[in-house]
């Protein structure tokens, strides 16, 4: 078992198994990031608690995660577990030019599992890159993504509450471009 | 006239200056207000989630909402009139704007120059009918940054051989070039290309009548190419193939059944069988399966010619009952050493087709069924037990003709 505390000081003991589906995680478990270990250092420290770098992956050791809250690892930690055994993906899987990777289809159960309101959405993105699930990265990407396919810019601004900020000669401008854009 | 008219000017001038005077500071006021405005607008935009998001983040969603086609070639263009937030990450991004799509008549050339700045110095992808836009002076400039060229130009034959060379030959970076074209003929571009550039990896063409000379281009890497209502020389695929010992993605069908017979009887001289070292993805018709063999081949996807009936129901649903000869299959197979018996059998099987082993054909529900020209039917895997073939292997039907009703 693996504790993972979280920035509100709640702990959450999690299968090792399951725990590892963040890359970020298991890289501190085997000791391989040492960036990482260090800020769990550092953290660890002035929470009055200590941490050796052989310490890190024993049961009774837990790893801080300073960025999330126990809300959203509690979310992240519902989508390893669903997840648990499925094959990590490869090195280099981020080609933007690979039209087969950037398809929006989610399955069923992630969609089912990302149907959360925006503020926690965003939360996870930003769990899911920290902690380093590309998985789960991609999951909360194409939703948004799939949030604003076809949308024109007013509508997008008020999906997300976005003001105009744009002057009068930025308008002006903006306008010029897309005219071109749709004339093609 | 004159005096009264300068002295009721300057009285209007120290009026003015009065009104001035006083209202100035309101004025000021009020620009000031605007500015802090829309300051206060900017911050709040900022304040908001999406745009809290690491850029890398924010493009990454980006490019899964929105990716040029060659209908709306400049999705980005919207999407950056949303804040100013959003116009900064994708403007500060060359790569969503290195695609540029020239139709003659048709474009400004200040939003060619633009693209062209916002793109500093990434290579470009440039789809175009008439290549001779290409001669616009603002591309002399980039013609070495062109990688990709999307070509579906009717009036390459018509062009000055000396204009198309000079043009070509400053494609420095160029690596893929498409060629679309609608009528089956000749393209006389092709030995421009042939003399001058040796990188081109990847070549598309649809309906070429001459097969032989995608074979020049011994660097390539892809090769697709697509007929419709064109019969095809199997001997002229197999000459063209057999220059191109680079090729891993061969991507070759047709749509008539012209090929058959010719296929049957080179197949039984085994001298006609090519090897292909490299390849590793094979997208075609049956009938080329009896000609090539490809140890290294991973992925297979046949687009079979096949026979199928329909069977209708009372209820209005019907099944199509469609089938080919597996024997087929067998051959390349037999010759893909490396995927055949390697690893654990996982096949993937979805119970609404069903294999007949007594009708040696599936019976199968389309999942489009739109005109007999363009059906798109596709399933996975074959039950391994059935088949006998333990690997991970993909059928798809994209059928076009052929289908005897």
């Amino acid at each position: 078992m693996v504790i993972l505390a979280t920035s509100d000081n709640e702990q959450f003991n999690v299968d090792k198994e399951v725990a590892e589906r963040s890359v970020l995680i298991k890289n501190m478990l085997e000791g391989e990031n040492p960036i990482a270990l260090a800020v769990a250092f550092v953290y660890m420290k002035l929470n009055g608690s200590f941490i050796r770098h052989e310490d890190v992956g024993e049961s009774d050791q837990s790893i801080p995660l300073p960025n999330i809250t126990s809300p959203v690892l509690k979310k992240v930690l519902e989508y390893c577990e669903h997840h648990r055994g499925e094959p990590l993906p490869s090195g280099d899987t981020d080609n933007a030019d690979d039209v087969r990777k950037r398809t929006t289809d989610i399955s069923e159960w992630d969609q089912k599992f990302i149907t959360v309101d925006q503020e926690m959405l965003f939360e996870i993105i930003l769990a899911a890159n920290y902690l380093d699930i590309k998985p789960l990265l991609d999951v909360g990407c194409k939703t948004v993504a799939n949030m604003i396919k076809g949308k024109t810019p007013e509508e997008i601004r008020k999906l997300f509450n976005i003001v105009n900020d744009f002057t009068p000669e930025e308008e002006a401008q903006i306008k010029k471009e897309n005219e071109w854009a749709e004339d093609r | 006239m004159d005096n009264g008219g300068a002295s009721s000017q300057s009285s209007q001038l120290k009026i003015i200056k009065r009104i001035k005077f006083f209202l100035l500071p309101f004025a000021r006021q009020k620009i000031k207000a605007k500015q802090i405005g829309a300051q206060e607008i900017v911050l709040q935009n900022a304040q908001i989630p999406i745009n809290q998001l690491p850029v890398e983040l924010f493009l990454k969603i980006i490019s899964f909402a929105a990716r040029p086609t060659i209908q709306r070639p400049y999705p980005y263009v919207a999407l950056s009139s949303v804040c100013r937030c959003w116009r900064s990450a994708l403007l500060g991004n060359a790569i969503f704007w290195k695609t540029l799509v020239l139709r003659p008549h048709r474009i400004d050339p200040m939003f060619v120059e633009e693209l062209l700045k916002r793109s500093r110095d990434v290579p470009l992808s440039i789809v175009t009918n008439r290549l001779d836009e290409l001669t616009q002076p603002c591309f002399f400039s980039v013609a070495g940054r062109v990688k990709t060229l999307y070509l579906n130009d009717y009036w390459i034959p018509r062009y000055q051989d000396s204009r198309l060379s000079d043009l070509i030959s400053s494609f420095l970076l160029l690596e893929n070039v498409f060629f679309d074209y609608s009528y089956p003929t000749n393209i006389n571009l092709l030995p421009a290309f042939i003399q001058i550039q040796v990188k081109v990896m990847q070549i598309t063409i649809q309906h070429l009548g001459n097969l032989a000379i995608p074979g020049h281009f011994r660097e390539l890497t892809w090769l697709s190419l697509e007929y419709e209502m064109n019969s095809i020389p199997l001997l002229s695929v197999l000459e063209a193939l057999h220059n191109l010992p680079n090729l891993q993605i061969l991507r070759l069908f047709w749509s008539l059944s012209r090929g058959i017979p010719e296929t049957k009887e080179l197949a039984e001289n085994s001298k006609s069988i090519l090897t292909l070292p490299k390849l590793t993805v094979l997208i075609s018709n049956i009938s080329l399966l009896h000609l090539i063999h490809a140890p290294k081949l991973l992925y297979l996807d046949i687009i079979p010619q096949f026979l199928y009936s329909v069977h209708s129901y009372d209820d209005g649903t019907y099944n199509r009952l469609c089938g080919f000869d597996f024997s087929r299959i067998t051959h390349i197979c037999s010759g893909m050493g490396k995927i055949h018996g390697s690893g654990p059998p996982h096949v993937t099987w979805d119970p609404t087709y069903q294999w007949h082993k007594s009708l040696n054909a599936f019976q199968f529900v389309p999942r489009k069924y739109r005109n007999h020209n363009s059906l798109e039917w596709t399933f996975g895997g074959f039950p391994a037990s059935e088949l006998d073939y333990p690997n991970e292997f993909y059928l798809s039907f994209f059928g076009t003709g052929d289908l005897l009703e």
